[in-house]
């Protein structure tokens, strides 16, 4: 489900695009003009929206829900202070976090070698193109039998599963990234005797870094899904899995709170990213305050 | 290594009295396409030549050649002596498009000192090196800024510091104030005259602008034709030093001026 969905967000996707999954806010904002100034306005409208958002789920959960054991948001938000107080609810979202985590590693480690050697080569890039689009677009939670049955419910099987689905953006946005490198910049190095290692550190990996780091974002969110899918299918230890325990117990409250607590994480990572992107990126055009191009 | 000594001794077949540079059969194609053919000229130390013709004569061609960037199909480039088939380290560049041959991750210092330190200058040299190129040109106060917070004309100074600092025996400029407006492009060219004569460095400059290759020149290297040739070395006879209002106003600067444009439009 997960591995297919995010696939054609990979298609292509340039440094510019990388600053706009945290940010719809300028859509929110109010359009009469005040004296109000607009961050407060965003911040209040975004308040509201949670809100309403609340109300509704509050309406809903006392009636259509009821008969289903839909929790309230005040219901959900006691269950969740009481699993907080559980050493059990942190140590399963580090299992999770830590299979996501190994797993964005490994993708990384095959996948920027193998972009690498795809993209160093023009023709090479062209003819494995489909081979790529095919591999990111097979869902990598179809494989999930086969991989049950070779790995069992391990952690090994989550590791298998991101690796599989997190490595294709990777390839693709490293093998990109190699022909990005500005061939002006290349004819710089040329003209003024750049080193092979000043090439390298000051030429040839900045250029690269604002599309492997496209590919990474991807990946990593991509990684946290399978981890915690990987549990709820396979049965290994983790968020996944006390969220389908509590759901076999029709346990709807922890259920959700076990939802919730994923979402957070997925907004936590995204976040960790956007402060990533503007420590590392600060000279990008997307990132950058001023300046012409 | 004064720069008026190749001025009046322009001698016949492109010579030039003490050559830094040396042109010999040189010619290039591209599969069928022949771009350039038969060009033979000398570029003397410290000397100013301006090489000019319309657009997609075959310029870049021949500042590629020159600059080692490119190996010639045919003839050779001999830079101080070596005939060269890379850059050579006595030779700078200036890219036409300040934006892409700047890096924007590194501050203006750190852009004018990477050579430098490639080269295996000691920390304190490379550093008083680029501070006094980039105070050649003016941005003294912009070290610890970036590219591209600096306006078109302040990039591209940026750049002819980087050049300088490389300490070069010959810039070689390829359309350097070509995308900047007016004002800026007259500031350029006066202050690429005032650090030329600071310096005494030899500069090969490319340009599609006749008004710039009379005023800037020396010599002007007229090219034109299909495959371009050399049209004419015609030695600008015009008084140091040069003034954007009043050596445009010379009689001569206009004689200059028309006998140029017809050479290059000329088939």
């Amino acid at each position: 489900m997960t591995g297919a969905k995010t696939g054609p967000d990979v298609t292509g996707t340039g440094p510019g695009r990388a600053g706009t999954g945290a940010r719809t806010a300028p859509a929110a904002a109010g359009t009469e003009p005040g004296a109000v100034p607009t961050g407060v306005r965003r911040l209040v409208n975004r308040l509201l929206a949670i809100l309403v958002a609340l109300v509704v789920w509050h309406l809903f959960a006392l009636g259509p829900g009821a008969s289903s054991d839909f929790p309230t948001p005040p219901e959900s938000f006691r269950t969740a202070v009481d699993l907080a107080g559980t050493g059990a609810y942190w140590s399963n979202i580090a299992t999770s976090v830590e299979t996501a985590l190994l797993g964005l590693g490994l993708a990384v480690l095959v996948g920027v070698p193998v972009g690498l050697l795809i993209g160093a080569d023009e023709r090479v890039r062209r003819s494995t193109q489909l081979l790529l689009d095919f591999g990111r677009t097979v869902p990598a939670i179809a494989l999930l039998p086969l991989l049950l049955l070779l790995f069992g419910a391990t952690r090994d099987l989550g590791l298998v599963l991101i690796l599989v689905s997190a490595v294709w953006p990777v390839v693709i946005q490293t093998s990109y990234a190699v022909g990005e490198i500005s061939p002006q910049l290349r004819r710089v190095g040329r003209a003024y005797h750049l080193t092979r290692w000043h090439l390298l550190r000051h030429l040839i990996a900045p250029s690269m870094f604002p599309f492997v780091f496209v590919g990474l974002r991807i990946a990593a969110t991509l990684s946290l899904l399978m981890a915690i899918s990987s549990e709820f299918l396979g049965g290994s230890d983790g968020l996944g899995y006390v969220l389908l325990q509590a759901m076999q117990i029709n346990d709807t409250g922890r259920a959700f709170v076990y939802s919730f607590t994923a979402a957070f994480l997925g907004l936590l990572l995204n976040l960790v990213f956007v402060l990533l992107q503007r420590r590392v990126l600060w000279w990008h055009p997307s990132v950058r305050k001023g300046g012409t191009a | 290594m004064k720069t008026q000594t190749t001025l009046d001794k322009g001698q016949p077949d492109g010579g030039a009295s003490d050559p830094i540079m040396r042109i010999r059969g040189l010619g290039h194609s591209y599969g069928e396409r022949r771009v350039l053919e038969g060009l033979d000229f000398e570029v003397g130390r410290g000397e100013l030549m301006c090489v000019v013709g319309p657009s997609g004569v075959g310029k870049t061609t021949l500042l590629e050649c020159l600059t080692g960037l490119r190996r010639p199909g045919e003839g050779e480039v001999v830079f101080d002596g070596q005939r060269i088939d890379a850059p050579p380290r006595g030779l700078a560049i200036v890219f036409q498009d300040y934006s892409r041959s700047l890096m924007p991750w590194l501050s203006v210092l750190g852009n004018v000192v990477l050579p430098l330190r490639s080269a295996g200058l000691a920390k304190a040299e490379r550093e008083r090196t680029a501070l006094e190129a980039l105070a050649e040109v003016g941005l003294s106060d912009f070290t610890g800024h970036y590219p591209w917070q600096l306006s078109g004309g302040m990039q591209q100074r940026v750049a002819i510091a980087r050049a300088l600092a490389y300490r070069p025996a010959v810039v070689v400029m390829d359309e350097p104030f070509a995308s900047v407006d007016a004002q800026t492009r007259a500031d350029l060219e006066d202050l690429l005259l005032r650090v030329r004569e600071h310096l005494g460095i030899t500069v090969l400059l490319v340009t599609h602008d006749i008004d710039e290759a009379v005023y800037l020149s020396d010599r002007v290297l007229a090219l034109g034709g299909k495959p371009a040739g050399i049209r004419e070395l015609l030695t600008v006879d015009l008084p140091a030093p040069r003034e954007q209002v009043s050596t445009k106003a010379l009689p001569r600067f206009a004689e200059l001026r028309s006998q140029v444009y017809r050479l290059i439009r000329d088939v």
